[in-house]
């Protein structure tokens, strides 16, 4: 039993936890990123990046992350990029007096969740605000690439559940293209709501059903 | 991994004393499925996916209780372990360390609420296992397009979500990590 429903009038009220289907990081699935990132007015932001820094993949999102009441970036792998890449003169991290815009946290080990499941539990605690709080997770795909289905599925049954109790809107991106369909079927149970962005026409499934 | 017992209730006893091993398993008869053995070897006969909780003494004659739970860890056994321990402190940097230690002598209320916060680690981690062994069998039916069993596998998976759910609500997101991610605790007992 799936419904399916128009992603650009569908609410996600009573969602928490979504998951994005591309194909590559294309224009819709930017839109999708800043649709679900909404309304940030009183709202706590909470990023999780791998490959892209912390600038660059808010720039991505499309949203400034000085509209949120806090913006947190959990910075993985940041170790393999060049230093240089972030924390320049005019990237965004800071507003025109220097205070910085974000909160960077880094993540050493992209192999070791644990680490990275605790350090999200930390900024996925309850906040208090008036917007609802927010969650970008991206990517999937990168945790696929590190660790096998299985463990990214445990990783998962945690962190969503946290998700939920915490009140957050969640969404995670996987690039579907990048895995077997089984994996991608594998993983959906554990979404409320499926978005695949592949479709010409976004369409969005009930992953309960 | 599919054949697994969902709910692995048997609590395993085991102390090179009889007499501290029959005190412990009757303590928790009134409320558990209790094993006894009364050295290292029986113990590590009587383990199996049943078995949600080992509580050895860390004064085995044929075995020091590290190499237990080494032996366990190997097995890939979901049950955690509880080691009795004359001093917290001891063989601290041998082997695997266990789940939890409790310094003898054990207090009743002690021991059941041990027994209890693991029985929960070990319940949690065999219904994930489950959960995750038939949400790949699923996918695979839907793969091929095959929808007979279909509907009774959203069922048990239904279920299975609500009780992971209701026992991350009594572990904290750390803890829930680390019996998920199945990395044992580090160093230190607490």
């Amino acid at each position: 039993m799936s419904t399916k429903a128009n992603a650009e009038t569908e609410r996600f009220d009573d969602v928490s936890n979504v998951l994005l289907l591309s194909s590559s990081m294309s224009n819709s699935e930017s839109e999708a990123c800043a649709r679900l990132l909404d309304d940030p007015a009183g709202a706590h932001a909470l990023f999780c990046t791998f490959v892209e820094s912390p600038a660059d993949r808010l720039r991505r999102s499309g949203i400034d992350p000085g509209a949120f009441e806090t913006t947190t970036v959990v910075d993985v792998e940041s170790v393999t990029r060049s230093a240089a890449a972030d924390g320049v003169a005019g990237d965004g991290s800071t507003f025109p007096d220097g205070e910085a815009r974000y909160h960077v946290e880094p993540v050493d080990d992209p192999t070791d969740l644990r680490e990275l499941g605790t350090t999200l539990g930390r900024f996925l605690a309850p906040v208090s605000g008036d917007g609802r709080p927010l969650f970008c997770f991206h990517s999937l795909t990168d945790v696929l690439q590190y660790t096998g289905v299985e463990t990214a599925f445990y990783f998962l049954q945690v962190l969503t559940d946290q998700v939920d109790r915490a009140g957050r809107l969640a969404h995670y991106h996987l690039d579907a293209d990048a895995c077997d369909r089984e994996t991608v079927a594998t993983l959906e149970g554990l979404f409320d709501v499926v978005i695949d962005l592949r479709d010409s026409d976004p369409s969005v499934q009930d992953a309960e059903g | 991994m599919d054949g697994r017992a969902v709910t692995p209730g048997v609590i395993l006893v085991a102390d090179g004393d009889p007499a501290v091993t029959d005190r412990i398993a009757s303590s928790l008869r009134d409320q558990y499925t209790v094993r006894t053995a009364y050295t290292a070897r029986e113990t590590l006969d009587s383990l199996d996916d049943d078995v949600g909780v080992v509580i050895i003494d860390d004064e085995m004659s044929d075995l020091d209780s590290a190499s237990i739970v080494d032996r366990i860890r190997n097995r890939e056994l979901l049950c955690q372990v509880c080691v009795l321990t004359h001093d917290v402190d001891s063989d601290v940097a041998l082997g695997s360390p266990p789940d939890a230690r409790l310094r003898k002598p054990v207090s009743r209320t002690e021991l059941e609420g041990t027994v209890e916060r693991l029985l929960l680690r070990a319940t949690y981690r065999a219904k994930l296992e489950k959960y995750y062994a038939l949400s790949r069998r699923r996918a695979s039916l839907a793969a091929s397009g095959a929808g007979e069993d279909a509907a009774t596998l959203d069922d048990r998976l239904q279920t299975l979500r609500d009780e992971l759910a209701d026992a991350l609500g009594s572990l904290d997101y750390e803890e829930a990590f680390e019996i998920a991610l199945d990395i044992p605790e580090n160093g230190s007992p607490d």
